[in-house]
């Protein structure tokens, strides 16, 4: 598909504005009424969903340019999908996620490139992840837990860990009592060490679909080989792209997906985990819009006129995991779940989707100092998710204004209810095991 | 007032007042960037084409406060420059229409300044959206009316510039009664204050003590941009008897949250047009509901199975459209009272009125419905669902008289509609859709008939125009008033409406010397030679129109006869 593909999606606005706004029976104040980080820093129309679509059908009409500036909006964009849910309570021929995506593939066909994406790309031509980190360390944060490596041993489960959770030490203790946890449950659990690589995700949201459709045949031919039936992961954007971009790209992995947290859920509504130790605190949930909204899985285009498009085959934002972190809170004894106003599709985002992490640390910080501000307005004492990246954004945004609000992955308060202490870093050896 | 060819494209703002824009407002804050400026020019709605663009503006700019606005103001009058405001933006009335527009989009003043319980009133800044001011005034047990455009647009852009009816009308009346005091930006620059404000007295009384200009500023529709930049405004507020933060589940037809204590949803059907009218009209006059309204068969039918309406078995559905048709004369009441008393007495005055006039009515928790009509009318979240069905829409006729005029002119309505889609034009809602509902406890009533076509087929585009004249024919024919936004119309019609055109142009020069405010809408003058559109439906039509202008009109001293 083309931006030309989608030339009626962009003259079916209407220009009503929904995608600025959460849903309208969900406002509940004057504070938390936005859904969109972009317009809501930028203001100028452009930078809404809608307003970029004009900006996508002025170029396709041939009445502007793609200038400098026109891509840098484009660029200042989570991909964050908060514009698409809003726009779809009205509207089923308006396919406003799959308009931003085929802008920045448009950015990147005719050389609009920004020097930070160019780097993620590089990073991930030379080693694998997003981060420029070397590929041999991929697999360091696994060092001395007893779990199988796919490249020469089969196992029935592929943990496929995410280049953020690989290489970020301080998230490594969540991840490794995570999978600590998978292992005590009796899980058949392998990674692939270094030879893992990203998902290839952030390449396809940043326009380089090329380099996306690599990394997909890699992780694809990976899984083939391991004969493993199901692939967990801890990274809601690898949990997002393995369920819509690798089928929209003709890529489905031929086994079941699943985020981490619901394999949790899982063992622990069937014993093999138990939620025993109290934990005793009030907090409310980020979700996270990979592992919400933009984790709903694919559905093939409509061919024809979508105004006659029936609604198993619109792809609203409904069928994301929302429900199950929220239980498995529940399950959890001592945690209080208060919410916030913009949760479930209408979630505000964290700021780091879609390439803004890298390239507009400015924009990404507003968005998660905004999201902690209606976390603390719940009276919550801190605030969960399940999304490396989400977590990191809110760290950083935090310590950039010497701010402070304890943020939990889910993960770590299953594990403090479990009772397993995380590790220290001296407990943590680097270095790869094999 | 020169068009500039079919794209409607501005040569671009010269440097010097550009930077003289950035020095105003900053420089994050102007842009010229062309596909930027077109999110400004597609404007499909209200459009009357054929192009569903409307002028590229020469420049955007982002005003924080009322000297910024101001700054901007002075500025398009320095430079020769035209200025228009816009708040949300739906619809073609809030874009450029005509060169050398500078858009001055309100978005950065969207503070509620205050809610006074005691008074009731709210404070706004233009871009603060009807759903925000809801939720802030509900908190305290109050409501604010919001027009059918619904809670994306903006109160004061109603209240202040825009038309202002709504099926809340019934309980809330119109915008420009809501609106007490005002900060008004004229276009030489200057700012003035309307009502208790001007005098220093608070927000309280649109009327003074202090200079009240409030039929000046807006007249009956409003002044679309015209007359300046309203840049804040106080909105009186109604009584809200339910929670003070509804939050239901679900969006729109899977909405649920339970009725609040003595609210409740009825629908009513009458056997003809006539005891409709005469019904609800009696309802109303008692201030009975608080949201009510004549829906039309086929507007449901276009939001609940909107696929259907597009099949060739739906065209041949005779009996079915007969069927459904049986159910027009329908009415719908939704009630929000403070005590079980009081919904007793409303349930009551309804139950008599229907049943005087050969009526039946239903409690709508009967039809499992109750719940999504009250939540999605009372929080205004249902209006853009118009567009579903067919992806664009207009309201043909959209007139305000007496509500038996309304309601009895709608067959008329309905045949015109029905030859359109016949031909083809336009999508088949069963022509049944006429939409009325009543203000000022019913003196005066909003009848349309909501038009569904697809903007993106030429062929349906086509006959938008066409089919407005001929409402605007009807009107005309039938001595109604008509809300007339074209110049070459308002030439035509204003000697049949006490020349108020001449007024109008006359408090126009006074406070826009330079005649800065893009003022197509409201009181620009024809361009002389402009060539007319060569369809022939709408030459026919023009000429008809030109006729019936011509044995109306008034001499200056008074009518003709
Ligand atoms: C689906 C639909 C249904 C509608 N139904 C109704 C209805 O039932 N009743 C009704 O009254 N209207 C109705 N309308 C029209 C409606 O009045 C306007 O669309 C709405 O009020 C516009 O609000 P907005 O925030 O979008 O303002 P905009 O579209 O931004 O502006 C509306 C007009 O006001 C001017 N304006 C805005 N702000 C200012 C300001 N601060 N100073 C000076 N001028 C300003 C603009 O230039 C423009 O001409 C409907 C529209 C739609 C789309
Ligand atoms: S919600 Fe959809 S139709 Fe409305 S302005 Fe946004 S993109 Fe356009
Ligand atoms: S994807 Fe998110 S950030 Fe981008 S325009 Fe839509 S709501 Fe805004």
């Amino acid at each position: 598909m083309t931006l030309s593909d989608y030339e009626r999606d962009m003259e079916g606005c209407s220009r009503c504005a929904s995608c600025k706004w959460v849903p309208f029976n969900q406002m509940r104040s004057w504070r938390f009424a936005k859904n969109c980080p972009s317009i809501t820093r930028y203001d100028f129309h452009a930078y809404s969903g809608g307003g970029r679509m004009l900006m996508g059908l002025s170029m396709v009409k041939g009445r502007s340019e793609l200038t400098d500036e026109v891509a840098d909006i484009i660029y200042r964009c989570q991909l964050c999908g908060a514009c698409d849910t809003a726009c779809k309570v009205y509207r089923d021929d308006i396919d406003l996620s799959e308009v931003l995506l085929e802008l920045r593939t448009t950015c990147v066909e005719q050389g609009k490139l920004i020097p930070e994406h160019m780097m993620v790309i590089d990073s991930l031509k030379r080693e694998g992840n997003v981060l420029g980190e070397p590929k041999a360390e991929r697999g360091a944060w696994a060092h001395g837990l007893p779990v199988k490596n796919i490249n020469n041993e089969k196992a029935d489960v592929i943990f496929h860990t995410g280049c953020r959770y690989s290489y970020d030490r301080e998230l490594w203790p969540t991840l490794r009592g995570t999978v600590k946890l998978l292992l005590s449950a009796g899980l058949d659990v392998g990674i692939a060490f270094s030879e893992e690589s990203c998902c290839g995700g952030r390449a396809y949201e940043m326009g380089f679909r090329g380099e996306a459709q690599n990394y997909a045949e890699d992780m694809l031919s990976r899984v083939k080989a391991s004969g493993a039936k199901l692939i967990v992961t801890p990274c809601a954007d690898g949990y997002a792209h393995f369920r819509y971009i690798y089928p929209r790209m003709g890529k489905a992995l031929p086994v079941e997906v699943m985020h981490v947290s619901e394999v949790i859920l899982h063992l622990v509504k069937e014993g093999k985990l138990s939620l025993k130790n109290e934990v005793p605190m009030l907090v409310t949930w980020h979700d996270p819009c990979h592992l919400g909204r933009m984790s709903e899985p694919y559905l093939p285009e409509w061919n024809g006129d979508k105004i006659m498009r029936t609604l198993d085959r619109k792809r609203a934002g409904h069928n994301g995991v929302y429900d199950v972190p929220r239980e498995l809170l529940k399950f959890i004894p001592g945690v209080d779940l208060v919410e916030m106003e913009r949760i479930r599709e209408w979630s505000w985002c964290c700021g780091a989707g879609g390439g803004v992490y890298e390239a507009y640390p400015e924009l990404c910080t507003f968005s998660a100092l905004e999201r902690i501000e209606e976390a603390r307005s719940t009276g919550a004492e801190a605030m969960a998710t399940s999304c490396p990246w989400c977590h990191v954004a809110f760290r950083e945004a935090l310590a950039e204004t010497g701010d402070s609000f304890p943020v939990y992955d889910i993960l770590d308060l299953v594990q403090q209810s479990v009772g397993l202490s995380p590790e220290t870093s001296e407990e943590i050896q680097g270095g790869e095991r094999k | 007032m020169k068009q500039t060819g079919p794209s409607l494209i501005s040569p671009p703002i010269g440097d010097e007042a550009y930077k003289d824009l950035e020095e105003a407002v900053g420089p994050e804050f102007v842009t010229r960037e062309p596909a930027v400026l077109d999110g400004y020019a597609w404007q499909p709605l209200w459009n009357e084409g054929p192009e569903m663009w409307v002028h590229r503006p020469i420049a955007v700019v982002l005003p924080a406060s009322t000297e910024e606005v101001q700054a901007v103001v002075k500025i398009c009058n320095k430079h020769g420059l035209k200025f228009k405001a816009i708040c949300t933006g739906w619809g073609a009335l809030a874009g450029p229409r005509c060169e050398n527009v500078v858009q001055i989009e309100l978005r950065r003043m969207d503070r509620i300044l205050e809610i006074d319980e005691k008074n009731m009133f709210v404070v706004v800044e233009p871009h603060a959206i009807g759903g925000q001011v809801m939720a802030e005034t509900m908190r305290k047990g109050l409501h604010t009316h919001i027009v059918s455009s619904g809670a994306a647009s903006s109160p004061l852009a109603s209240a202040t510039s825009c038309v202002g009816c709504a099926p809340d009308g019934t309980y809330m009346n119109w915008s420009s009664r809501n609106l007490l005091g005002v900060e008004w930006v004229l276009p030489d620059g200057e700012v003035i204050r309307l009502g208790t404000l001007g005098s220093g007295d608070g927000w309280f009384c649109g009327d003074g003590p202090g200079p009240s200009l409030r039929g000046v500023l807006r007249g009956r529709l409003g002044a679309f941009g015209g007359n300046g930049v309203f840049t804040k405004c106080a909105l009186k507020l109604y009584n809200w008897p339910g929670p003070p933060e509804p939050v239901p589940e679900g969006f729109l037809y899977d909405t649920e949250l339970e009725l609040p204590p003595h609210c409740k949803a009825y629908i009513m059907f009458f056997p003809d047009r006539k005891s409709l009218a005469d019904a609800t009209q009696a309802i109303t006059v008692e201030g009975i509901g608080y949201n009510a309204f004549k829906p039309g068969m086929g507007s449901l039918l276009t939001m609940i199975v909107p696929h259907l309406l597009h099949k060739e078995s739906w065209k041949k559905a005779k009996y079915l459209k007969k069927a459904i048709q049986a159910f027009n004369y329908q009415f719908l009441e939704v009630l929000a009272t403070d005590s079980a008393e009081e919904l007793e007495f409303q349930e009551a005055v309804m139950r008599d009125e229907v049943s005087k006039h050969g009526g039946f009515m239903m409690d709508m928790e009967h039809t499992g419905m109750a719940e999504m009509i009250f939540w999605t009318f009372v929080l205004s979240s249902n209006y853009p669902i118009f567009f579903k069905a067919a992806g664009m829409f207009i309201t043909a006729y959209g007139q305000d008289e007496s509500h038996h005029s309304m309601v009895m002119a709608s067959p008329d309505g309905e045949k015109i509609k029905q030859k359109w889609i016949d031909r083809g034009g336009i999508l088949d809602d069963n022509a049944d859709s006429g939409i009325h509902f009543m203000m000022e406890e019913s003196t005066v009533s909003h009848y349309e008939e909501p038009i569904e076509f697809d903007h993106r087929n030429p062929d349906q585009t086509r006959t938008i125009k066409p089919i407005e004249m001929e409402f605007t024919h009807m009107q005309a024919e039938h001595c109604m008033e008509s809300g007339i936004t074209s110049p070459v119309m308002r030439k035509m019609f204003g000697p049949t409406e006490g020349f108020y055109t001449k007024w109008q142009k006359g408090i126009g020069k006074i406070i826009d010397p330079r005649g800065c405010a893009d003022d197509y809408l409201y009181n620009a003058e024809p361009v002389e030679g402009e060539p007319l559109p060569d369809d022939p439906a709408i030459l026919e039509m023009t000429e008809k129109l030109a006729d019936i202008a011509t044995k109306m009109a008034w001499t200056e001293d008074g009518p003709l006869e």
